[in-house]
This record gives structure tokens, sequence and C-alpha cells, in this order.
């Protein structure tokens, strides 16, 4: 489990401070798939990079499965057990070959080069790239450069994998593909997930909806519960799911059609 | 014609072992004034176009023509630089100056416009784009948020008020009104006669916007029309990695099911009023 405690973290200081996170509680618990919306600038990166100690609370604490990330012995193990994928891969391309930079992670973790090969073969597929081993990272296109990202994170197989907008430059079948493996592996190997992003489409798949508003959590719940109340969410700047915006306006001119409705499944379904 | 693509062609790095053929004989024409839409899957070589557009690449083979005179033959492709503005896809590869205020004026300057009218252009583009002056100007833009630094992006570039505005992936990483404000701003100023093409994965929030989609496929152009042309190609759509606007594909589930639509609408009214029409059918 995951748990910040009364967590507030502020870059800069004095007449430059900007408090990006304000009193966050939130305990992200094993085996969750949980989104976490927000307008930009909101803080969800800034509360990612809490999640595995890349930063350090300015005030409270950050503690993973009973390890604070403020315990500078405890910081390796807590970067094993999350996983991050950024929000630019560039940020994340370390070596000159897909499969090297894939590889970095399990190295460091001293694992043997046969189970290196493996998960690197293992992931690529995953990520649809295994024709692209030996190519260079900074050589692939925006959407291909992300895939990698997220092959590089699995492969160092975390208990918990926080991915910050990380399928947005993916095309809509590699992004819903990329979220349905996210979906499988968090059902099937029970790996916490926590998806960070601006699509709302996305909240169908969660089990639990986060939302952030200038550095606080405004909303927490299911997706359903979350989405019940519209115009506060649109008012702060995240978009409905838009199947849910065609039922609100076939409900407008008239029609009966519960306030529930996430996909565009679900509405072909209420209509017929 | 104000820009015209002859049978080219890019290949990153030739006659070596990682040679990659990016884009394979392309004729594109584009109208003075159009709005145009370019998709594709991931990889099809859509970055790489708007780049040699904006002449940051140079064709391995065939000819780019704006207005009338060849790039790098007739026309010195510095000139073009300066009518042709690209937003990255990444904003991180654009963004280098140590203020905001610095990075958005850094375009406008090079035009060699007077520091008054470059400051005008600065508060007027961080504006249009939804980031407060005072608020931003002084700040560096490598500490803003991703969709903040995306935002600065776009404003550098609208602050040159290029002739043919290019933007790659603009509204990917912004929030609701981020993206609203970028589509509605864009949108104006092509009204006003500016040519843009927009490179785009949504096709929900461009569908209603462009005149025109282009979808390349394995770096070559697959698809070239009208909007709801295009989008009629759901299943070839899909057989490559794309979507249809949601409204499209809502009406094609629909009509699956045995009801009366026609699927030519994209935007928001006509599908609402031809499903509730086909509702009060059945
Ligand atoms: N390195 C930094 N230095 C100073 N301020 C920062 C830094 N990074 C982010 N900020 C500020 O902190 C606040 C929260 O930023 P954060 O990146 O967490 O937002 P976000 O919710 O991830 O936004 P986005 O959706 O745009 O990615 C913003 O006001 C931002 O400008
Ligand atoms: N700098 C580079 N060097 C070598 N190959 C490259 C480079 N940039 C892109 N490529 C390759 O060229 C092809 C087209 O890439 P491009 O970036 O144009 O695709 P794209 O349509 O923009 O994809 P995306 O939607 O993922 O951004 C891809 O196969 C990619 O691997
Ligand atoms: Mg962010
Ligand atoms: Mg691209």
């Amino acid at each position: 489990m995951i748990q910040l405690n009364n967590v507030s973290f502020h870059y800069g200081k004095d007449k430059e401070k900007i408090t990006a996170l304000n009193n966050i509680d939130l305990t992200i618990n094993e085996g969750e798939f949980a989104v976490i919306l927000g307008p930009n600038g909101s803080g969800k990166s800034t509360l990612a990079r809490h999640m595995n100690g890349l930063l350090i609370p300015s005030q409270g604490e950050v503690v993973v499965d009973g390890l604070s990330t403020r315990d500078q012995d405890a910081l390796w193990q807590v970067r094993q057990k999350v996983g991050m994928v950024f929000q630019n891969p560039d940020n994340q391309i370390i070596a000159t070959s897909v499969e090297e930079d894939i590889a970095f992670g399990p190295e460091n973790l001293g694992l043997d080069p046969k189970e290196i090969r493996k998960r690197i073969d293992e992931t690529l597929k995953i990520v649809g790239m295994e024709n692209y081993a030996r190519h260079e990272p900074h050589m692939l296109s925006g959407g291909q450069k992300q895939r990698v990202a997220i092959a590089g994170a699995l492969a160092m197989r975390p208990k918990y994998l926080v991915v910050d907008e990380a399928t947005s430059m993916l095309d809509p079948e590699g992004s819903s593909s990329m979220l349905s493996t996210l979906k499988q592996l968090n059902k099937n190997y029970g790996i916490t997930v926590v998806n960070i992003t601006h699509i709302s489409d996305e909240v169908a798949l969660a089990d639990r909806v986060l939302v952030l508003s200038e550095g606080r959590i405004i909303k927490d719940g299911p997706p359903r519960e979350v989405f019940s109340d519209l115009d506060e969410l649109k008012a702060i700047g995240v978009g409905v799911p838009k199947a849910r915006l065609i039922a609100e306006e076939l409900i407008a001119v008239g029609l009966k059609l519960p306030r529930a409705i996430l996909t565009i499944d679900e509405l072909v379904n209420a209509l017929c | 014609m104000l820009i015209e693509m002859m049978n080219v062609s890019f290949t990153y790095m030739p006659n070596t072992s990682l040679e990659q053929l990016a884009l394979q004989s392309i004729n594109l024409g584009i109208d003075e004034g159009e709005f145009i839409g370019l998709i594709g899957p991931t990889g099809s070589g859509k970055s790489t176009l708007v780049q040699l557009l904006s002449t940051l690449l140079i064709p391995t083979e065939g000819k780019i023509i704006f207005e009338g005179q060849e790039i790098g033959k007739d026309i010195d492709p510095r000139i073009i630089r300066k009518e042709v503005g690209l937003v990255f896809q990444f904003p991180e590869s654009q963004l280098f100056a140590e203020t905001v205020a610095d990075d958005v004026a850094f375009g406008p300057r090079n035009l060699g416009l007077s520091e008054e009218e470059v400051d005008l252009r600065v508060r007027d583009s961080l504006g249009s784009v939804g980031l407060a002056y005072e608020r931003y100007a002084d700040r560096s833009p490598f500490s803003l948020s991703g969709g903040e630094k995306r935002l600065v992006a776009i404003a550098g570039i609208l602050a040159m008020k290029p002739h043919v505005l290019i933007l790659d992936e603009p509204i990917t990483g912004l929030d609701y009104w981020g993206r609203t404000r970028v589509l509605r701003c864009i949108d104006e100023l092509n009204r006003n006669g500016m040519t843009v093409i927009i490179v785009a994965h949504d096709m929900d929030e461009i569908a209603e916007y462009v005149d025109r989609v282009a979808v390349l496929s394995e770096g070559q152009i697959v698809l070239d029309g009208r909007p709801k042309d295009v989008f009629s190609q759901i299943d070839y759509l899909k057989d490559i990695g794309l979507d249809v606007p949601k409204t499209v594909e809502l009406l094609m589930k629909l009509r699956d099911r045995g009801f009366n639509v026609t699927v030519e609408s994209l935007g928001m009214q006509p599908a609402i009023s031809a499903i509730l029409a086909a509702v009060k059918e059945k």
C-alpha cells in the first residue's frame, strides 16, 4: 500500500514558492486500478513523483509498504516496488539501443543475463515493439518512444506502476491495447496501477478515480460516482467521457437514459 | 496552390544499417486557407511530414514547392521557416529560454519586429492559450508542468503569426479548457485566413474543425478528403489502428442494431437529431 500522510510540497522558495500539493491524505491499496484526473498544473506529476520517492514531501510523509521515502536507506527498495513511466519519454531514455534501455533496470537489480534477455523479449512483445530491439531510442516516433518507456517499466516487474500520461501519444488502437494490457497486468498479476491522464474516457476501466485541483484531492470514488456531477468537473477543466456527453444531450431533448453511462457500448445498450 | 509536395520520399540515415524509410512518394497539395487534419497510426510518418513542410528536414527524393518556388532551389529554406510555424510534438524540444516571456518573444524578435510589437504579441499569445502573463512571464519554461510547457510552445509559434501554422499533436496533455481554448484560437486564425495543419490522434476533438483529413499509413497517404467521407471508412480506419469520432461510432453501432440512421453527420447536434428521429421511429 502507498500512503500519503498529510503531504504538502512546494517548489522554489520565498517569492517564487509554488505549492503543488496541499495536505494530501491518500492511500493507494494493493491491487487497485486508479485513475488520476485534474487540470494542467493541478499537481498530478508532482504527486506521482512522490509515490516512488523522486520527490520528498516538504511536509508529511509517503510510506510504501511500511517504508518511508524519507529514509535514504529504503529509497532503493521503494523505487523497485514503484515503477514509473513519465509524461515525456525522452526523460527516461538512457541507452543507445532499445534493448539496452530496457535492460538497464533489470541489470541494476543484478538479475542474470538469461532472465534479462527473457524480460526484454517479453516486454517488447507486450508493447508491440519486438522489431525495434536494436533501434536507437532517440530515433523513434513519439508513440514508439512511449511504448519503449512502458516496456522499460514493466521489465522491472514492479508491484505498483504509476503511468503519467504515458499513453498520450499512442494511436487509438495502441492506447486502448496498452490500457487493456495494464488492466490485464492488474487483474492477472495483481499489479497496482495508477494511471494519470487527461482523457476522461479512460476512467471506464478503473476501480477508482481521483480528481486533483490546485494540489488537493477534490474527488475520490468509483468512476460513476465521480462523474455524477459533471458541472463541477467541467468547471475545473476535467472533460467528460464523450459517450456521457452524448447521453446528456439525448436526455436534454427528452430521452430517458441512466446517468451512469461512460462508454459508447453502454449508451448503445441503453438505447436498444 | 500554396504548398505542393511532389513525389516526396524521406529516409532517415540512408545508406546505414539503421536506414529507415519514413515517407514514400507523397503527393500532397495544400491550398491557401485550408484547415487540414493529419492523422495516422504510431510511426506512420506524420511528424516527418510536418518537419519536411517546415524545412527542418529535406526530402531525400522529390521536391516541395512553396508559392510556385521549389524549396532549396528557388527559395532559401530560412525564408520558409519564417512563413511556416511548427509546434513540435514534444514541447521540451522547442523551449530553451530562461523565462517564458523570452521564449515566446524569440520568434517575433527573429522576424525583426520592434520591441513594442514583440511585447504586445507575447502578451497576446500567452493570453490566447490561457496563461496569465503576470503569473507565467518570469517563470522558467523548464519548471512548468507538462501541459503548461505545451501551452508556452504553442504561444511561441502563435506569436510569429505565421502564414502557415502546423501543430504536431498540440492538444495532447492539455486539460479540457486548454484543448477548447487552443482549438478555438486556431479555428479563429484559420477563419481569418491562416492555413492550418494539425496532427492529432483524437478524432473527436478535431473532426468538427477541420475541412479536410489526410490519413498516413506506413509512410503513404492512404485517404484524403472531407472529414465525413474519410470517417465513413470506419472499418478501414480501425484496421490501420485509427478511430472515428464517437458520434460516428455510435451511429454505426445503432445502425448495426437495426436503427434507421445515416452516418453522414460528424457534429454533436446532427448526431443527436438523427438518433432522436431513429429512436422515435422504432
Ligand atoms: N520543477 C518545477 N519547478 C517549479 N514549479 C514546478 C515544477 N514542476 C511543476 N511546477 C509547478 O507545480 C504545479 C504542479 O505541477 P505538476 O507538474 O505536478 O502538474 P500536473 O497536474 O502534472 O500538470 P499537467 O497536466 O500539465 O502535466 C504547477 O503549477 C507547476 O507550474
Ligand atoms: N530521428 C529519426 N531517426 C531515424 N528514424 C526515425 C527518426 N524519427 C522517426 N523515425 C522513424 O520514421 C518513421 C516515422 O516516424 P514519425 O515520427 O514521422 O511517425 P509519426 O507518425 O509522427 O508517429 P507518432 O504518432 O508515434 O508520433 C518511424 O518508423 C520512426 O521509427
Ligand atoms: Mg503532469
Ligand atoms: Mg509524431
